[in-house]
């Protein structure tokens, strides 16, 4: 069952109604029983790894705070706690690497041992990945290390925990959640609120639009593009790619609406995982509005860890003593960056397009920071005023260019194609014949029209929120006709114009594959 | 606390370190200015900053730096 389809509704809206009647301490039972009735929808087998995962997380958590209140110092503590962390840890991304990595892995090893003429073959897995384990697994794991940094403490009832893990909107495509953040609201009575019903079903409704109207519909270009690039121009590959980083975002964000706005109609304040990256004026910066839930994570269990670590320090010590200038402040960064990006990419999945990836961002992240004082001067010598518009809107122009190249590099069949494809896109923008060419890549004219004013929409709605405008509450604050409008109209719109496939189902999500 | 101002000028200048009391929520200091600051800090005060003084609140102003800095020479 997946979040675009008529059965969630269904069952969101039974979970909803049975959630407001049942008294507010068995609100928490209500969501634990639902988020694992829509767990079995995908079978069996995937619950016994949620259940495992739970299990082992819940038992590790209990072990470190019993290990925290019966040891003489801190210290102590932590060496013990250490063990159960290891252990924890080693389990489930053991799971999470045999699953998800191994088959990959032991691909690449067979090809080898073939090349050597080596009589070894390594066997391959055949387990379908469970639902969201990327996502609960990393949720699970940022728990236990909060507990062993005396962050928070362990949950002591196995139902609660196991509905941390196991909430149904989020399950799928995450966020990546913390503990302190959203455990605490499960258990906390909800009461019905109009509001949170507004705002939860107006999310939803956005989302659905960005999904259906938008995803789906560039996904149709960019399936038939990047599927036989060989066929379509330098200016059709790069219309592609820019569609394709388009496409990723729409599908993304619109998941994690809805699974946030489903969140809002129980009452429960889902983190956010999108600020509006394609405005990030760097690299950087677009990682830090980029599945935040993701990057947080990263930054905070891997790559602080190693910045602080004593190689680190000394690399650091080194660099500042010698170099003394800005490179060797910023030297202690550099490896982290590249494991922390290396990580993310194959958090993706296993291919050698996410590990390039990967390292292609950490690449130009850790570039960007070398040249900086090179590019201060510049600007300085040609007097250019960092604080302009236009600067700005160049910036943001520059790091979207730079996404493109990068998402170009996971969609393509492989590292190769992705590399003709960028070739083929640095060529001159052809204007000769371009609305027949644009006809040649997928899409009819109602198409087109439908998904320009779309992205219009989605541009200028972009551009209200980045001004910090809630655009939720400038809709409540209209008269009662006009909001049901807005309202119907959209949801008309998704009816009307929403991509669907066979089944009246929506295509299924990028990041449900991750 | 002008040594910790002069730190933050050296790894990022343009801000007005005495007034701002945001620094990480508002994202005008970043990861990887952190990092760089931590490394001054740890040579000039002699403390070793950990992953679990890694939070907002310790890198927000001057003065929870200054306090972070304080604690941390007490425990040692």
């Amino acid at each position: 069952m997946t979040i675009v389809s008529i059965q969630f509704l269904v069952f969101l809206l039974a979970v909803l109604i049975v959630y407001y009647v049942v008294p507010k301490k068995a609100q928490w039972i209500v969501l634990l029983v639902s988020s694992y009735c829509f767990y079995l929808f995908s079978g069996i087998k995937p619950l016994i790894f949620v259940i495992s995962t739970t299990l082992t997380v819940y038992a590790a958590g209990r072990k470190m705070q019993t290990i925290n209140s019966q040891s003489e110092s801190k210290k102590i503590a932590k060496k013990k706690k250490r063990k159960v962390l290891l252990a924890v840890i080693l389990f489930n991304f053991g799971i999470l690497l045999l699953l998800k990595y191994w088959n990959f892995a032991a691909t690449n090893f067979n090809s080898l041992f073939t090349v050597f003429n080596w009589d070894i073959k390594a066997p391959l897995v055949n387990i379908v990945l469970p639902l969201g384990i990327s996502f609960y697994t990393f949720q699970a794991i940022g728990y236990s290390i909060d507990i062993y940094r005396n962050k928070i403490k362990a949950e002591q009832n196995l139902a609660k925990f196991a509905l941390f893990i196991s909430f149904f909107p989020q399950v799928m495509q995450g966020p990546i959640s913390r503990y302190d953040q959203l455990a605490t609201q499960f258990t906390q009575p909800h009461k019905i609120n109009y509001e949170n019903l507004a705002y939860g079903a107006q999310l939803m409704l956005w989302g659905f639009f960005k999904k259906m109207i938008i995803a789906d519909r560039l996904a149709i270009s960019v399936d038939q593009v990047f599927g036989d690039y060989a066929a379509y121009d330098g200016t059709q590959t790069l219309i592609a790619m820019f569609f394709y980083a388009v496409q990723i975002y729409a599908d993304f964000s619109g998941g994690i609406d809805i699974i946030r706005g489903a969140a809002q109609m129980m009452g429960i304040d889902m983190i956010e995982n999108f600020r509006r990256p394609y405005f990030g004026k760097t690299v950087a910066e677009y990682w830090r509005r980029w599945h935040m839930s993701l990057t947080n994570w990263m930054r905070d269990y891997v790559f602080f860890p190693l910045t602080l670590g004593k190689t680190s320090a000394k690399i650091g010590k080194w660099g500042r003593q010698h170099l003394k200038n800005e490179i060797g402040k910023q030297l202690p960064s550099y490896i982290p960056t590249f494991v922390t990006f290396f990580l993310i990419g194959i958090w993706h999945g296993a291919g050698w397009g996410f590990m390039a990836f990967g390292l292609y961002n950490a690449v130009v992240i850790v570039l960007g920071m070398v040249f900086t004082p090179l590019f201060k001067r510049m600007n300085k010598f040609f007097g250019i005023d960092t604080e302009a518009f236009g600067w700005k809107v160049w910036q943001i122009i520059r790091t979207f260019s730079i996404m493109c190249i990068g998402k170009c590099i996971t969609r393509a069949d492989s590292v190769g194609d992705a590399f003709a494809m960028i070739g083929k896109a640095f060529h001159p923008f052809e204007f000769d014949d371009l609305l027949g060419r644009l006809l040649d890549m997928g899409l009819d004219e109602g198409n087109w029209i439908v998904l320009t004013i779309s992205l219009i929409l989605f541009f200028a709605v972009s551009v209200i929120q980045e001004n910090e405008i809630n655009v939720r509450d400038s809709i409540s604050r209209q008269i009662l006709p006009i909001r049901w409008f807005i309202f119907l109209a959209g949801f008309a719109a998704v009816l009307i114009f929403g991509v669907y496939g066979p089944g009246y189902n929506a295509a299924d999500f990028i990041y449900r594959g991750f | 606390m002008e040594k910790i101002i002069e730190i933050l000028d050296s790894v990022k200048s343009g801000i007005d370190y005495t007034k701002e009391k945001e620094l990480i929520d508002k994202e005008l200091l970043d990861s990887f200015d952190v990092v760089a600051i931590i490394g001054e800090l740890a040579d000039e005060f002699d403390v070793t900053i950990t992953v679990d003084d890694m939070t907002p609140e310790n890198f927000n102003s001057v003065e929870a730096i200054d306090a972070l800095i304080k604690r941390l020479k007490e425990e040692e």
